[in-house]
């Protein structure tokens, strides 16, 4: 089973909800936690795992050769402006390349070497049983699409198993790092607080796993025991799997980079939360069929 | 004409909190709204709009069934995996697309074009304290970072037109839609939390601006939910260089005055006084 | 000498733009010879989308312009300018175009060797 946890709006607890999840269910079936988060990924500060090992993720460019005519064909194909063609050479600007390949594609005379650069890199790691893959995205560099896409390649060379779980840890926002991050998922979790900022960004976050058709659920973290986000779902008919309650010291603990399932209350609620997950899965797989 | 960005690296730090409260402290500047992805500002600054204008930004390429003659290329090259079938026919998904006119420039009887795309819809509005620029991104739209630039655009020609400065409320991240908001800024302010988190995503946003030169300060947010780590923050900023402009005590009002839709700074608060005594320093280098 | 210069209007009465790739317009002229000369074409960068500093350098080159009058020049145009070894200098947005032409022949304008910031990037 495959789960994405996602928000919308940054800083609800995608990572809490994630981390702990794969946590709790590790003891009892093989579990993989992947960060789709590749700006800034941050569940491995809570599963501090023993890294395996990292490859580099590569982008590819262009290089142009002494075959080059200057005909100009590939800065006009480009379009990204990352080749110009100006004083009898062709200037090249990898940091706006997208490595397409359109312009090794119309070269007549095959002056197109493509090179490559590092983009960023993907960690797979392990820690109480728990498989632990992440993306990381230099500093400096603007596209995590290609970072996004080496790590669902990694996510799938690791998880071959039956009886897998496993657990995509999304960016914020709704961009289509988010939709790559969550595809190919049988249930999204959608983690939100009770909060003005919260339920708007809930919405946008609802209409996007319509308009993919995703099946989805809520998860109200910072629960504070109020009707904002209850009613939200009961208006649209939308299944709140559990919630968290708003509790300095899970807020605490949190801030020390630290899982909560050490401590036993919280152990036990992230316990019945995956075993609510579970059943709506199969229940979804059921009503599918 | 001076411009300054409020990001964080970390989501949900409170930058939307931040920005709203310096618009109206400011009075005097155009506001824009660069998260286009989870736009929030506009819930806490009561707003008209006056303008509103569709950006194309996008491109993706369509295949004339007509004119294929079923020979694979466009799948061949495409680097993006969006090339599939429709029926009998390679389709092409618009969701994958990036426009990159690979399959357009491959194809052997000129059977698919690029067609313009709609990114999302930009915004001008008119507020108590000024001009304010905002958009929405299309649902499932790419191209979030060239609708961040018409933001920066339109606020940036009403300041030149208006003699003001621009105040900017950014989106989580480091990637390309913060690299769009922070461009050509004289400033930006981080907003952190003193988790270890918020601080792994710090540092990593410091070597961000830094890489583009900017002068940076933080902002340290809900400082005494962990006066460790906050010091553990100060500590790593004086190591960057980097000057921790002022710190914010958690305030249970505040997500009171969201709820109002209004601004912190327009009641008696802890985290209102903060802002305020920040607004004192940083204001002078704006105007 | 053929001058460019980046403005945001069609007169030599009107300002100097001192967005490089982002401007509307691009004047065209004899430096010998303005009024007669002039003609003011639409920046083909502005449609683009991203590289619009590296499209605009381009056109520059394309355009065989031996002198670019604008404020300033990203890295990414810098680059390309200098490639086209076409000398560049900076006035400002005060100036209109008859009067930038004059200060640049009267050698009061400063050439441009370093790039200003990045500007708006856009991916």
């Amino acid at each position: 089973m495959r789960l994405a946890v996602l928000s919308g709006k940054g800083g609800t607890g995608k990572t809490t909800v994630a981390v702990n999840l794969a946590l709790s269910w590790a003891p009892d079936r093989p579990t993989t936690y992947v960060d789709y988060d590749v700006e800034e990924p941050n569940g491995f500060i809570f599963l501090q795992p023993q890294i395996s090992s990292t490859s580099t993720v590569l982008l590819p460019y262009p290089k142009i050769n002494e075959a080059c005519t200057l005909c100009g064909k590939c800065s006009e194909a480009c379009q990204y402006h990352a080749l110009a063609v100006v004083g009898g050479q062709v200037l090249v600007f990898p940091e706006l390349c997208h490595g397409c390949g359109t312009c090794g594609i119309v070269c007549p005379v095959g002056a197109v070497e493509e090179m490559k650069r590092s983009l960023g890199q993907i960690d797979v790691e392990e820690r109480g049983g728990v498989q632990c893959i992440q993306g990381i995205l230099n500093e400096g560099e603007a596209l995590s699409g290609p970072v996004i896409r080496a790590l669902h390649y990694d996510e799938k060379r690791h998880t071959s198993q039956a009886e897998q779980v496993i657990i995509a840890d999304c960016p914020p926002g709704s961009s289509c790092s988010v939709i790559h991050s969550a595809e190919g998922s049988d249930l999204a979790l959608l983690v939100t607080e009770p909060t003005l900022f919260g339920l708007h960004d809930l919405k946008i976050a609802v209409r996007l796993m319509r308009e993919l058709e995703l099946d989805f659920g809520v998860i109200q973290n910072k629960d504070d025991g109020g009707p904002l986000i209850r009613e939200y779902c009961i208006q649209e008919e939308i299944t709140l799997l559990g919630s968290i309650p708003f509790d300095l010291e899970i807020a605490k603990i949190y801030s020390r980079g630290q899982s909560l399932i050490h401590e036993p209350q919280w152990a036990e609620l992230f316990k019945t939360l995956g075993e609510r997950i579970v059943t709506e899965v199969k229940q979804r797989k059921i009503r599918g069929k | 004409m001076k411009q300054m960005a409020i990001i964080s690296g970390k989501g949900g730090t409170g930058k939307t909190t931040v920005a709203a409260a310096f618009a109206e402290l400011a009075e005097q500047m155009i506001v824009a709204d660069c998260d286009v992805e989870a736009p929030n500002l506009h819930l806490v600054l009561e707003h008209n709009v006056k303008a509103d204008k569709e950006y194309v930004g996008n491109q993706t390429a369509r295949i004339d069934t007509l004119l294929c003659t079923h020979c694979g290329r466009c799948k061949e090259v495409c680097r993006f995996e969006a090339v599939t079938e429709k029926g009998l026919f390679p389709y092409i998904d618009s969701k994958r697309c990036e426009g990159c006119a690979a399959c357009v420039y491959a194809c052997p009887t000129h059977a698919i074009q690029l067609y313009p795309e709609g990114t999302g819809k930009v915004f001008l509005s008119e507020t108590r304290v000024g001009d304010f620029a905002h958009a929405e991104l299309y649902l499932a739209a790419d191209g979030s970072g060239k609708l961040v630039a018409e933001v920066r655009r339109l606020a940036r020609d009403e300041a030149r037109r208006q003699n003001k400065s621009v105040l900017i409320d950014g989106s989580p991240g480091i990637g390309c839609v913060v690299i769009s908001t922070i461009t050509g800024c004289q400033k930006v302010l981080v907003v952190t939390e003193p988790s270890q988190s918020g601080k792994h995503d710090l540092e990593r946003v410091i070597k961000v601006t830094g890489h583009f030169k900017i002068p940076t300060q933080v902002i340290i947010n809900k400082w005494d939910i962990n006066n460790e780590v906050s010091q553990e923050i100060e500590k790593a900023c004086t190591q960057l260089e980097v000057v921790v402009i002022g710190k914010i005590p958690f305030d249970p009002m505040v997500p009171k005055a969201i709820a109002l839709g209004h601004p912190i700074t327009r009641y008696d608060s802890p985290a209102a006084t903060a802002l305020r005594e920040i607004w004192t320093k940083i204001s002078p280098e704006l105007t | 000498m053929r001058i460019a210069i980046s403005t945001g209007g069609r007169d030599l009465s009107q300002f100097v733009d001192d967005r490089f790739g982002r401007c509307p317009y691009f004047l065209f002229c004899d430096s010998e010879n303005p009024q007669s000369t002039a003609e003011y074409k639409n920046n083909p960068a502005l449609s683009g989308t991203g590289g619009a500093g590296i499209a605009a350098a381009e056109y520059m080159a394309k355009e065989k312009v031996e002198v670019l009058i604008t404020g300033s020049l990203g890295p990414n145009a810098l680059r390309v300018i200098e490639a086209g070894n076409i000398p560049a200098y900076t006035a400002s947005e005060t100036m209109t175009l008859s009067e930038a032409i004059m200060a640049w022949k009267e050698g009061h304008l400063v050439q441009i060797s370093e790039a200003g910031a990045a500007h708006a990037g856009e991916r």
